[in-house]
Parts: C-alpha cells; sequence; structure tokens
C-alpha cells in the first residue's frame, strides 16, 4: 500500500537525482570554447545593439536635426556646428564639433579627440569636487539633484535653475553625467528641443560604454 | 593665454586600451555567465524532454543570445534569463521533434536500492522523465521550473510571459496529474 509520504519521498529523491545530473564535461567545455570565440569574433560591444532600437534612434534623431535646423532656417548640411557651453560649465567655452552622426551615432575619433584634448584645458577657478572622502559635498550635490528631481516635474524652470547652481558649484561634480541626463529631461518637458538635442549628442558623443546613451535614448523618445 | 587646441594622440590610441577594459571585462562576465549557469540551464532543458546532446546544442544557443544581450541582462536575474530563453529555443526547435521519440513507457521503480547510487539516481531520473512526458508541453515546462528547479509562480509567470494566475493554474493542474500519475505507476510496482 502506497502512502501520500511514500509518495512525497519518491519526489523528493526524484528532484535530487535531477539535480545531481550533471552534462558531459567534455560538451562543457567545448560549449565555453565556442561560446568565448564567438564573443571574439562579434563586433565590439559599443557597436552592437538591435537593428530595430538602432533605426529607431537614428530616425528620432534625424527629425530632431531637421527640425531643429528648418525652424532656424539653415540648410541642413553636416556643417561644423560651434556649441556653446551651455550646461558643460567646466569645459572650454566653446568646441568645435560636427552635428549628431546621421548615419552612425558613434562618436567620431574626431570628436573623442577634441572633447579628450578639451578636458585637459586648464580651468578659469578651482572648485570644490567631492570625492570618496568628502561626503559632505557628495551629499549636496545628491540633494542638488535631488531637488532638481523634483522640481522635474512639478515646477519645471526652476529645476533648470536649480541644474545651473549644480553645474556652477560642482563643474566636475561626481554626478555630473546624472545632472546632464536629468537636465535633458528638463529640456525635453520645457520642449527646447534644440537644446536637448545638442545636449544628448554631446552625451553620446562622450559616452564609450553605451550606458548613457541607453538613458539618453530612452528620454528623447519618451512621450 | 592662447592655447593651440589640438588633439595630443592619435584616436585609435586613445580609444584603444578603453576598448580592450571593456571587452575583457564582458568575456570575464559571460565566462562566469557559462560557469554559474550552465549545467541548470542544460538540467531544465533535459526534464522537459531534449536528450542530452540536444540539451547541450540548445544550451549553446541559449548563451549565444546571452552574449547578444549581456548588457540587457539584469543583475541577479541571468538564470531566470537563460532558462526563459532556454526555453523559448527549446520549443521553437527541438520540443517537436524530440515529442516523437518519447518512450511512453515509464520503467519500474527498484524501491530496495539506495538513493545515492548512480544506477539507482538514473532510475528515479528516467522515472522522473517518463512521468514528465505524459503531461502537455505547458504543463510540464511550468512545474520543472518550479518543482524542480525551484522558481516562484511569479519568476514563471515571467519568464513564460503569461498572467501569473496562468502560471498558478498551470502549476496546479500539473501537479495533479504528475501526482495522479504517480500514484498509479506506485500501484503497479506495489499493488
Amino acid at each position: 500500500m502506497t502512502t501520500p509520504n511514500d509518495l512525497e519521498k519518491l519526489k523528493a529523491a526524484m528532484r535530487a537525482a535531477s539535480e545531481a545530473e550533471r552534462p558531459a564535461p567534455a560538451d562543457r567545455a567545448a560549449g565555453l570554447e565556442r561560446l568565448l570565440a564567438a564573443e571574439a569574433a562579434a563586433p565590439p560591444p559599443s557597436s552592437r545593439g538591435t537593428l530595430a532600437v538602432r533605426a529607431g534612434v537614428l530616425a528620432t534623431l534625424a527629425l530632431l536635426i531637421a527640425w531643429w535646423f528648418s525652424t532656424r532656417g539653415t540648410p541642413v548640411a553636416p556643417l561644423p556646428v560651434v556649441i556653446p557651453a551651455v550646461v558643460d560649465a567646466g569645459a572650454p567655452p566653446l568646441a568645435v564639433v560636427p552635428p549628431p552622426a546621421i548615419v552612425e551615432p558613434e562618436p567620431s575619433p574626431a570628436v573623442v579627440e577634441i572633447i579628450d584634448a578639451g578636458t585637459q584645458l586648464p580651468k578659469p577657478a578651482a572648485k570644490p569636487q567631492p570625492s570618496e572622502e568628502d561626503p559632505d559635498l557628495l551629499a549636496r550635490e545628491l540633494a542638488l539633484l535631488d531637488r532638481a528631481r523634483q522640481q522635474l516635474h512639478t515646477q519645471t524652470p526652476d529645476a533648470l535653475a536649480t541644474l545651473d547652481a549644480y553645474d556652477k558649484e560642482f563643474p566636475k561634480g561626481s554626478l555630473r553625467i546624472e545632472a546632464q541626463l536629468v537636465r535633458l529631461e528638463v529640456l525635453m518637458k520645457l520642449d527646447r528641443r534644440d537644446d536637448a538635442t545638442r545636449l544628448a549628442a554631446k552625451l553620446i558623443a562622450k559616452d564609450r560604454d553605451g550606458l548613457v546613451k541607453k538613458r539618453v535614448e530612452r528620454i528623447i523618445e519618451a512621450p | 593665454m592662447l592655447r593651440v587646441w589640438a588633439p595630443m594622440k592619435p584616436a585609435a590610441t586613445l580609444a584603444q586600451p578603453a576598448t580592450v577594459k571593456l571587452e575583457s571585462t564582458r568575456r570575464a562576465r559571460l565566462a562566469a555567465l557559462y560557469e554559474a549557469n550552465y549545467d541548470p540551464v542544460w538540467r531544465v532543458l533535459r526534464r522537459i524532454g531534449l536528450d542530452s546532446a540536444r540539451a547541450a546544442d540548445v544550451a549553446h544557443q541559449t548563451f549565444l543570445v546571452a552574449m547578444e544581450r549581456l548588457d540587457d541582462i539584469e543583475t541577479g536575474k541571468e538564470r531566470a534569463f537563460l532558462c526563459a530563453v532556454a526555453v523559448r529555443i527549446a520549443r521553437k526547435n527541438a520540443m517537436g521533434q524530440q515529442r516523437e521519440e518519447l518512450v511512453n513507457e515509464v520503467p519500474e521503480l527498484d524501491s530496495g536500492k539506495r538513493p545515492d547510487d548512480e544506477t539507482e539516481q538514473a532510475r528515479l531520473r528516467k522515472l522522473l522523465d517518463g512521468l514528465l512526458q505524459k503531461l502537455t508541453e505547458d504543463l510540464r515546462v511550468a512545474l520543472v521550473l518550479h518543482d524542480v528547479e525551484g522558481y516562484s509562480q511569479r519568476e514563471i509567470a515571467e519568464m513564460l510571459e503569461i498572467p501569473e494566475g496562468t502560471a498558478a493554474s498551470r502549476l496546479r493542474r500539473a501537479r495533479e496529474q504528475f501526482d495522479a500519475l504517480l500514484g498509479a505507476h506506485m500501484k503497479q510496482v506495489r499493488p
């Protein structure tokens, strides 16, 4: 006579037997080797991503650029554009970079060079910069960003003022990228698409691991 | 003071170290992902009805998908992601072919042997697989993920992209049917 207890014991034994099963070590090792070979042969991660996402982003950027040029009566041509340092108070006052790439959103080597070279120029004045040793400054940075985020939904223009204050106080702050992303959201919310486009292009050009790019895309594509 | 603003180094030299570092980090993460999850993924595939070789093939395809989506995989949910992909690939490619080759007869259980005996474990697995194969595919997948691999209803619902209520219902029916099959088998073995 089989009792429910017997059934439970048998089920537990079957579960244990299942857990004890292992693939052939040779298959396992060969699989890893093939996988790493495939990884080595694949294009660099920065150029990966689904075609659909890329197409969507490119289309959005192209539309924004076309709209920007059309509203200003400037011919749509890939001429160099002078970008005023609206956001980046710590960067040199002017930086000559091409407009956001229409065919490929990756930063061109020339842009990377210019930005890298630019970071080596001396800054007008030394500002207090937070670090791991300065928890108070970091807390201050966080507080400014939190305030800006709160204002984003309730008092959007004030958020811009808060971010300006942040930029002034922390031109090389630890949360600088985050601050620029919040600014991008604010600009989009204020419908200042020309400024948003320039900032988005700048953020994407500086982004080397693709993390910021994804967020920029989400912000720009948000309804 | 006026400064000539010019590139300091050739672009390739500037970009290379970061790229190399990123690539090696990716490779390390991918290898770690594989080491930690290959066996469980392969096991899920075995339990849902694939033979050893097909399970290895589908597991490999699963990790190729993971390689492409590495940046999208949420930390802490790697295994759930891999199992979801594996089940999807198995359903698409292998399970249909495999179904024709299923063993219909559930092997008898020799309860006199100790469960830590390797042969006995193989027999228990054969019994488990034989019973699981008698369930429909949907019920089998839900039962394997929950009762064998230990995922929650919510996780299963996410993995299979079904409502949680549907996952719960599949699990309940799967257990009822599995218990009935197991009970019938035991009656045969120990009348």
